[in-house]
C-alpha cells in the first residue's frame, strides 16, 4: 500500500474484523471504499435499534455510576429511570426519521427498550463483585505496524482490586468462540484489549437481547456469571493457550498479521464460513458466487 | 398378467353409485377416471353434466386430451389392445352413440367436456355471479398476489397512529415481538395468503367476543378429548395412582386433588402433576424416582412409595400407546384469561378481521384478486346451507356427476365447494329413483404431501367414511401396480408397510399403508439399493457416485429415463456440479433460481448502474464483470480516486484522464470499450424501449459472448421479458420490482428431452422412470424453527371440523401451552408426511431404485447415529441401516485441487477504442429529421430491400412477383407514408426491379437462393472502425457459396444510370462511393469464419451485379 493512501483508509474495528472474515471485503470496503446498499424496513431499522440500546446503556451508566447506585434503587426507581433514559435515547433519534416512523413506533420502542434495560439490570444486579463503570463510548486507537486504528469503546468496568474489564453491549448472539482461531469472527474487543493502557483482566460481550441477555466473555476474573477464567477449557481445539496472558499475546500477533495482511494487498476472496457471506452485500463485486465454469 | 382387483375396477364403472375409491401409486388412476367419464357421458342429456376437477392444470388438459383420443379412436375404430384398452373402447362407443344420438358433436368441440381445475371452476363460478360472490366488476386472479398483502398489511399498521380500538390490539402485539415491525409484517402476509384457513372462524364476519368464545370451546373440547382416553386407558391403575399422587402432593407441600382428577380443563393441573411421576421432563419414562420430585429415600414407608411408584411405571410401559397420550396430555393448555398468551389470542383476534377487510379494500382499488379470494367468492356464490343461491340452485340443475382426483391433497375450501355443489343429492336420488346423481372421488392418503400448503388428508378420510350430505359413499380399495416391477414393488411393500402408522386417524390426519401387488412379474438384479456415505468428503462422493449410477443406467437402457428426486432444491447443486462436469445432459425443472444465474447477476449490475450512477459498488461491479475485467491494481486506482474516495463518483474518475493513463495498457483497453458503450447508454437513455436499451448494451458490451453455459442465452431472454413487462405495466426500471419478480423464476430447465431429469420429490408426483435416484435421505428438513403462530385445523372423532391458532408465547419448548401444544401437533403431521414424501418418490420407479444417505457416524460408537427424526432416512432407517452399502471415504488426496475462489472471468479482448474517438464521440446524435430529397426513391428503396429480403427465405424462388409480394410491396409503401398516384408509382418500380432480379438468372437468383450456407438478410452488427469509433450496420446480404467456398457480402442498390449514361461510368462512379462502407463490412464480417470474403453491389433495378 502507498504512503499516500494510508491516511484514507477509515474503518475502525471493522477493518480488522472484514480482513479476518474475507480479505476481499476489507479489500472492497476500506480501499475501494464501497459500501453495500441498506435494507429497506418497515420501521427502524436493526442499526437504528442497536444505536438506541447504546445511547440509552451510556445514559443509564452516567446516572448509576457504580454497583452501589444500581443497588440502592427501588424498584420503582429503577423502572422510572429506565424509562427516562430510553424516552431521552429516543430524542437522538434523527427529526426526519421520527416523522418517517411514526409517533407509535416510536412510543412502543421507548416501551421496549424500558423492558430491555429492566431485563439487562437484573444480569447487572446478580454480579457479586463490586464495579465503578469508569468509561463509556471511550474513544481510543490501537497501532498495529504502519497501520493506526481509530476505537469506540462502549463501556470499561473498574473492579474493587482496580482491574479493568472492557465490555461490548451487542444485541446479537454472542459468543467467545468468535475471538478463537487465527481469523477470529469479531475481534473488536480483542482490538480494545490491545488498545488498553493496562491490560484487562476480561474482555466480555454484554449480550442485550429480550428473553436472553447475559455476559459472555473471557477472563482471568470471573466477573460474572457466563464469563469464563478456564482459559485451556474455553480455547481447547481452538487456540494453544495455557492462561489469559499467553492468549492475549496469542491474539496480538493474529490481530497483527491481520493487519499486515491488509497492507500488503491480500485480497483473496476466501469468506470464513458459509454464513459470512450472507449480509455482505458485496457479491456482485467479488462473484463469490459465479466461480469459473469448467465447460465454459 | 394378474390384475388382482379387477372387481373393484369394474365395479367403479357402474354410473348409478357413488364411489370413494383409493387409488396406490401405479395403480392407473387416469385411465379409470377417463373410464367412468366415459362411461357417464353415456347417461346424461348433455355432456357438460358431468364434472371431473383436477389438481392441475396439467392433469385436466391430459384428461381432456385422453377422452378425446379414446372417443376419436372409436370412431375411427383403430385397433387395440389389452384388456383395459377393449373396456375403454367399449365405453368409448357408448359415449359416441349418445352423442350421435344428441347431436353433441364432442369430437369437433372439446370445451364440452367439462373437465376443470378447481381453480379454474370457481372462476367460472364467479363469473356467473358477478354480485353475489362480491366482486362487482370482472376482477382477475393473479399468480403473484404477495404485494397487494404487503400493502394491506401496510394499511392496518397505520391504524397505529389512530384512536381506533384495532391500534392498542395491535400494539399489544407489536410490543409482544419486540417491536419488530418486518417480522410482524411478515407473519401478517404470511396470514393472509392463507386466510381461507381462519376466516371461517376469525374472519370479518365475527366479533371479538365470539372469536373468543369460540376458541375457548375449541380448547376446552381438545382437553376433553385427549384427557379421556387416557383416563380411560388409566382407570385400572387409578387407585394406585391416585394414592401415589396424593403422597407426592404431601411431600412436596401442594394442594393434593381431592379425588382422581377429572377429563376434563378443570383436573388439567393435577394432571400435569401425574405427569411427572411417570415422565421426565424430556418426555421420557422415568427410571429414577428421587427426592426433587416428592420421593424422598427412607427406610420403611418412604422406601416403599419409591418402589410402589417404580413398580408402577415399569407395568405402564408396556402399556402400547400410552407413552404417545401422556406426551400428548403434557401440552395442554389452561384456557385462563388471565393468561398471557390467551390474551396474545385474543389481540390477534380483533386485529385479523380489519386486515382482512384491509385486503379487500386492496383488491377493489387494483381490480385484482388472488385464488383464494376466487375460491371464496365461488363459495359465497353457493350461498351457506340455509340460503342456497340461485346460482346454486341452477348448478344444482346443471350435474348429474362429480368426479373429483387427488382428493387427499384438498384444502378445507375446496372440500366445502364439493360439499356445497352435493346438497341435496342424497333426497334427490331417494325421491327420482331414476337419473341418480353420483360423486366419484379418487386419491391415495399414502400420496397425501402438500401439509405445507393446507392440504389436509383427514378430509379424504372424512369423505370416505362418511360422505358428503348423507350421500354415502362405496369405498373402493385398488390393490394392483401397473408401473413398477415386482422387485420394486415388493421392496415398497416391506419397507413402507412399518414406516407408516398401523391405523388410519381422522382427527390426527394419520393414513395407514395398504400393500400394493405388482402386475408386471420380475425385475432386474438388485432393483433397490441403498447406499450410506461416511468420511470427510462424503458430500463429494456421494455426488459422484450418482452421476456413476446415471450413467450406468443410461448405458444398460439406451431408451431409459432416469430422474434425481430430492427433498429439496438446496440439496441439489453439488450433484447438478459433477453431472454438469462429467458432461451428463440434465433438464433441471424449477430447480436452479433465477437470480442465482450468472448471466442474471451481470445484467442486474447494468440495471443498478443505469438506475444510479452514483451507485459505486455497482460501477465497479460492473468493471469487475467479465465484459471489461479490470484487475484489481487498476480497480483500486479507480476506487482509491479522489481525496473523499467515498463519495466520488465512479463517472468522475472515469473522467481523470491522467488517472486513466495510470492504467495498466491492458486496463486502459478495456476500460476504453465500456467506457464507450456506457456513454452510448447515457446518450440513449429514456430514447428506447427498457429492453432494448439494455439488451443492446449487454450486447456492445459483449455480454453474450461471455455467456459460460448455452442456457444462459436464455435466462437473458427471461430477464428482457421481464423488462418489457415492467415497461407494460409501467414500473420504469425498479430494482426491487425485478428482484422480486426474479426471485419467483427459475433458470432455463435445459433440454426437456434429456433423459435425465433432476426435480424435487413433490414435482415429480404423477411421474415415472425407469431408474430413480434419490439423494441425501439424511438431510433434515429445516431447523425446527420457531414460526411466530402456528394453527391447525383438525377434526375430531365425531367428525365435526375445528380451528386452533396460537401465538409464540415465548415459552420453553416443554412448558404447556397452546403454542408448544400446536408445534408438537405439526411435528407429528410433518413426521407423517415425510413417510408420504419417500413413499411417493419411491414408487416413482419402474425398474430401478437408489437410494443414498449420509448419516452420522460415530467414531468413538462405531456405529451411525440414530438419523434426525426430521429426515426422511428417519422414516426407514431400520429397513436401511440393515441393507445399506457403505462407502467410506477419507481419502482426500482423491479430491481434486478445487481452488474454490473465485478467478478472474473476463473475455479475451474487447474491441479497441482510441482514446481520440473517446474524446470526440459522434456529433449530432440526436434524431434530426434530414431533409428527403426524392421521397419516392427514398420508399422504392426501402421497400426493395424488404422484398429481397422476404424472397431470400422462399424456396423455391418465384420466377416472378406474386400477389403475396404485390401486397408486401404496398404495406411498406404506405407505413413509409405514401399514397394516390405516388404510391402507385413507387409500386411499380419496385415491382419493375424485383421482377429485374428475379429475372436475372446469373445473379439476381443466385443471391437470393435458399441453397446457400450461413446466409443472412439485413444482418445487424457492430463493428469499430480503426479510429476505434463504433458503428451500427446492416448488411444486405450475406452468405457462403456452397460450390466455392466463398463468403458474400453484397449490398442492395436501387439506383440506375441516367438515360444517358454508360452502363460502365455508372458502376465505377457507384463503386468509388460505397467502396470505402464495404470494406468496413468486410472487415466486420472477418471474424464469422475462415472463409476468403468477397464484395459485391447488386443493382436491382436493372438486374446487374458489380464485384468490388
Amino acid at each position: 500500500m502507498s504512503a499516500d493512501e494510508l491516511p484514507v483508509i477509515r474503518g475502525g474495528s471493522s477493518l480488522i474484523e472484514n480482513q479476518s472474515q474475507c480479505p476481499f471485503r476489507a479489500f472492497a470496503r476500506h480501499r475501494l471504499h464501497v459500501s453495500a446498499p441498506g435494507e429497506l424496513t418497515a420501521a427502524l431499522s436493526p442499526a437504528e435499534r442497536g444505536s438506541l440500546l447504546h445511547e440509552a446503556l451510556y445514559l443509564l451508566w452516567g446516572q448509576l455510576e457504580d454497583s452501589e447506585g444500581l443497588h440502592k434503587l427501588t424498584v420503582e426507581e429503577e423502572q422510572q429511570l429506565c424509562s427516562a433514559v430510553s424516552a431521552e435515547a429516543l430524542t437522538t433519534l434523527d427529526s426526519d426519521r421520527r416523522r418517517a416512523v411514526g409517533a407509535a413506533c416510536v412510543a412502543l420502542e421507548t416501551q421496549r427498550l424500558t423492558s430491555l434495560l429492566g431485563e439487562w439490570l437484573a444480569v447487572e444486579r446478580s454480579r457479586e463483585a463490586e464495579f465503578r463503570v469508569t468509561q463509556r463510548e471511550h474513544s481510543q486507537q490501537v497501532t498495529l505496524g504502519p497501520l493506526t486504528v481509530k476505537l469506540q469503546v462502549d463501556r470499561i468496568d473498574t473492579l474493587a482490586d482496580e482491574r479493568q474489564v472492557i465490555i461490548d453491549y451487542k444485541s446479537s448472539l454472542s459468543k467467545v468462540t468468535d475471538w478463537l482461531g487465527e481469523r477470529p469472527r469479531r475481534p473488536q474487543l480483542l482490538l480494545y484489549g490491545l488498545a488498553a493502557e493496562s491490560h484487562p483482566s476480561a474482555l466480555a460481550f454484554a449480550q442485550v437481547r429480550t428473553r436472553d441477555c447475559q455476559f459472555v466473555g473471557l477472563g482471568e476474573t470471573e466477573f460474572a456469571t457466563g464469563v469464563a477464567s478456564d482459559i485451556p477449557k474455553a480455547t481447547r481445539g481452538r487456540a494453544e493457550a495455557a492462561d489469559w496472558e499467553q492468549l492475549n499475546t496469542l491474539w496480538g500477533e493474529h490481530l497483527q498479521r491481520l493487519a499486515d495482511e491488509f497492507l500488503a494487498g491480500q485480497a483473496d476472496v476466501d469468506p470464513l464460513g458459509p454464513d459470512t457471506c450472507t449480509w455482505c452485500g458485496l457479491q456482485s463485486l467479488c462473484r463469490v458466487n459465479h466461480p469459473v465454469e469448467v465447460d465454459a | 398378467m394378474r390384475v388382482a382387483d379387477v372387481e373393484a375396477r369394474s365395479t367403479a364403472l357402474d354410473s348409478t353409485r357413488s364411489f370413494c375409491v383409493s387409488a396406490p401409486a401405479g395403480s392407473g388412476k387416469t385411465e379409470l377416471l377417463i373410464q367412468r367419464f366415459l362411461a357417464l357421458l353415456a347417461t346424461v342429456e348433455r355432456p357438460e353434466q358431468v364434472l371431473a376437477i383436477t389438481f392441475t392444470r396439467k392433469a385436466a388438459a391430459e384428461m381432456r386430451g385422453r377422452i378425446m383420443q379414446a372417443l376419436a379412436d372409436a370412431q375411427q375404430d383403430v385397433l387395440c389392445a389389452g384388456e383395459h384398452a377393449r373396456v375403454t373402447r367399449a365405453l368409448a362407443c357408448e359415449a359416441l352413440a349418445m352423442d350421435g344420438k344428441n347431436d353433441w358433436q364432442l369430437l369437433s368441440n372439446i370445451n364440452r367436456l367439462n373437465v376443470k381445475t378447481i381453480d379454474s371452476f370457481c372462476a367460472g363460478l364467479t363469473r356467473q355471479m358477478p354480485v353475489l360472490s362480491r366482486f362487482g366488476g370482472q376482477a382477475s386472479a393473479t399468480d403473484d398476489p404477495e404485494e397487494m398483502y404487503y400493502e394491506a398489511v401496510r394499511e392496518l399498521f397505520s391504524v397505529l397512529d389512530s384512536n381506533r380500538p384495532a391500534a392498542e390490539d395491535l400494539a399489544a402485539l407489536l410490543l409482544h415481538f419486540d417491536n419488530n415491525w418486518d417480522r410482524l409484517q411478515a407473519l401478517l402476509v404470511a396470514m393472509l395468503a392463507r386466510r381461507d384457513q381462519w376466516r371461517e372462524y376469525i374472519g370479518i364476519a365475527h366479533t371479538p367476543e365470539e372469536s373468543e368464545r369460540y376458541l375457548q370451546k375449541v380448547v376446552r373440547q381438545l382437553v376433553v378429548d385427549l384427557l379421556s382416553p387416557l383416563s380411560a386407558r388409566l382407570s385400572i391403575y387409578e387407585p394406585e395412582l391416585f394414592e401415589l399422587l396424593c403422597y407426592q402432593a404431601r411431600n412436596l407441600g401442594i394442594p393434593a386433588p381431592a379425588t382422581f382428577p377429572a377429563a376434563d380443563p378443570s383436573g388439567l393441573a393435577h394432571w400435569r402433576q401425574l405427569l411427572t411421576l411417570l415422565l421426565t421432563k424430556s418426555g421420557g419414562w422415568r427410571s429414577r424416582v428421587d427426592k426433587s420430585m416428592g420421593f424422598p429415600a427412607g427406610k420403611g414407608r418412604a422406601d416403599e412409595y419409591r418402589e410402589r411408584l417404580t413398580a408402577l411405571i415399569v407395568e405402564l410401559r408396556e402399556l402400547e400407546g400410552l407413552h404417545e397420550l401422556l406426551l400428548d396430555s403434557s401440552y395442554l393448555p389452561d384456557t385462563d384469561p388471565d393468561n398471557q398468551s390467551w390474551q396474545l389470542l385474543i389481540h390477534l383476534s380483533r386485529v385479523l378481521p380489519l386486515l382482512a377487510a384491509n385486503l379487500l379494500l386492496v383488491f377493489q382499488s387494483r381490480g385484482l384478486v388472488d385464488h383464494s379470494q376466487v375460491a371464496l367468492s365461488a363459495l359465497d356464490a353457493l350461498g351457506d346451507d340455509e340460503q342456497p343461491t340461485e346460482l346454486a340452485l341452477r348448478l344444482d340443475y346443471t350435474f348429474e356427476h362429480i368426479l373429483v382426483d387427488e382428493f387427499q391433497d384438498t384444502a378445507i375450501n375446496q372440500y366445502e365447494l364439493i360439499r356445497r355443489l352435493t346438497r341435496g343429492w342424497r333426497e334427490h336420488n331417494e325421491q327420482s329413483g331414476n337419473r341418480l346423481r353420483t360423486l366419484f372421488i379418487v386419491g391415495d392418503g399414502m400420496q397425501s404431501i402438500y401439509g405445507f400448503r393446507d392440504a389436509n388428508v383427514s378430509l379424504f378420510l372424512q369423505a370416505r367414511n362418511h360422505g358428503f350430505n348423507g350421500l354415502q359413499l362405496e369405498y373402493l380399495q385398488l390393490t394392483s401396480n401397473f408401473r413398477s416391477s415386482t422387485a420394486v414393488v415388493d421392496w415398497v411393500n416391506d419397507t413402507f408397510s412399518s414406516a407408516f402408522p398401523e391405523q388410519d386417524d381422522v382427527a390426527r390426519g394419520q393414513v395407514s399403508f395398504s400393500k400394493a401387488q405388482a402386475v408386471n412379474a420380475g425385475g432386474v438384479e438388485a432393483a433397490v439399493a441403498l447406499h450410506a456415505f461416511r468420511g470427510e468428503r462424503a458430500t463429494q462422493a456421494e455426488a459422484e457416485f450418482i452421476a456413476d449410477a446415471v450413467r450406468n443406467a443410461l448405458t444398460e437402457d439406451p431408451e431409459a429415463s432416469v430422474a434425481v428426486l430430492a427433498r429439496t432444491r438446496s440439496q441439489l447443486p453439488p450433484i447438478l456440479e459433477v453431472l454438469r462436469k462429467q458432461q451428463l445432459d440434465y433438464a433441471a425443472q424449477d430447480i436452479e433460481s433465477l437470480r442465482d444465474s450468472p448471466v442474471i447477476a451481470d445484467l442486474l449490475i447494468l440495471v443498478r448502474v443505469l438506475v444510479n450512477r452514483f451507485d459505486r459498488l455497482a460501477w465497479l461491479s460492473l468493471l469487475r464483470a467479465p465484459w471489461c475485467g479490470l484487475e484489481l491494481q487498476d480497480l483500486l486506482l479507480i476506487g482509491s480516486y479522489g481525496d473523499s474516495p467515498g463519495e466520488q463518483p465512479i463517472a468522475r474518475a472515469l473522467a481523470d484522464k491522467p488517472l486513466r493513463a495510470s492504467l495498466s495498457d491492458d486496463g486502459q483497453s478495456r476500460l476504453a470499450w465500456t467506457d464507450q458503450c456506457m456513454q452510448w447508454a447515457e446518450q440513449q437513455r429514456d430514447r428506447l424501449s427498457l429492453r432494448e436499451w439494455i439488451e443492446e448494451l449487454w450486447v456492445r458490451l459483449c455480454g453474450p459472448g461471455v455467456v459460460a453455459r448455452e442456457r444462459g442465452l436464455a435466462d437473458a431472454e427471461r430477464f428482457f421479458q421481464l423488462l418489457e413487462q415492467a415497461d407494460s405495466v409501467g414500473v420504469g426500471l425498479d430494482i426491487h420490482w425485478l428482484l422480486n419478480k426474479l426471485d419467483k423464476l427459475y433458470a432455463d430447465p435445459g433440454d426437456n428431452n434429456a433423459r435425465v431429469q433432476v426435480m424435487t420429490l413433490h414435482k415429480a408426483k404423477g411421474l415415472e422412470f425407469d431408474c430413480v435416484i434419490i439423494p441425501d435421505l439424511a438431510r433434515r428438513s429445516r431447523p425446527d424453527s420457531r414460526d411466530l403462530m402456528l394453527w391447525d385445523e383438525h377434526s375430531t372423532s365425531q367428525g365435526q371440523r375445528q380451528f386452533l391458532l396460537a401465538v409464540d408465547d415465548h415459552s420453553k419448548k416443554e412448558s404447556p401451552s397452546l403454542y408448544n401444544y400446536l408445534r408438537q401437533e405439526r411435528k407429528r403431521k410433518t413426521l407423517m408426511e415425510n413417510t408420504r414424501l419417500l413413499y411417493v418418490g419411491a414408487t416413482r420407479a419402474v425398474s430401478r431404485l437408489i437410494m443414498t444417505a449420509i448419516p452420522g457416524y460415530d467414531e468413538a460408537k462405531e456405529r451411525y447415529r440414530e438419523p434426525g427424526e426430521l429426515s426422511l432416512l428417519a422414516t426407514i432407517w431400520p429397513v436401511f441401516e440393515q441393507q445399506m452399502i457403505e462407502h467410506v471415504c477419507d481419502d482426500m488426496s482423491a479430491v481434486e485441487n478445487t481452488a474454490a475462489l473465485p478467478g478472474l472471468v473476463r473475455t479475451a479482448r474487447p474491441p479497441v477504442v482510441t482514446m481520440e474517438a473517446l474524446e470526440a464521440p459522434e456529433v449530432n446524435r440526436g434524431q434530426v429529421p434530414r431533409f428527403a430529397d426524392n421521397m419516392i426513391d427514398r420508399a422504392a428503396g426501402t421497400a426493395v430491400h424488404r422484398l429481397l429480403e422476404a424472397l431470400a427465405q422462399i424456396d423455391p424462388l418465384p420466377t416472378k412477383c406474386d400477389k403475396q409480394q404485390r401486397s408486401l410491396a404496398d404495406f411498406v409503401l404506405r407505413s413509409l407514408g405514401l399514397h394516390g398516384t405516388v404510391l402507385t408509382e413507387a409500386g411499380s418500380r419496385v415491382m419493375e426491379a424485383v421482377d429485374a432480379t428475379l429475372a436475372d438468372q446469373e445473379y439476381g437468383r443466385w443471391i437470393l437462393s435458399s441453397d446457400h450456407a450461413q446466409s443472412a438478410c439485413e444482418l445487424r452488427l457492430s463493428t469499430a472502425d480503426d479510429s476505434g469509433t463504433a458503428h451500427d450496420i446492416v448488411v444486405d446480404r450475406t452468405f457462403v457459396d456452397c460450390g466455392t467456398g466463398v463468403r458474400w457480402v453484397i449490398d442492395y442498390k436501387t439506383s440506375r444510370p441516367a438515360d444517358d449514361q454508360p452502363l460502365t461510368e455508372f458502376l465505377a462512379q457507384e463503386a468509388a462511393s460505397y467502396a470505402e462502407q464495404l470494406q468496413g463490412y468486410r472487415h466486420a464480417l472477418t471474424s464469422f469464419g475462415e472463409e476468403p470474403i468477397e464484395i459485391a453491389l447488386y443493382f436491382a433495378a436493372i438486374g446487374c451485379f458489380h464485384r468490388l
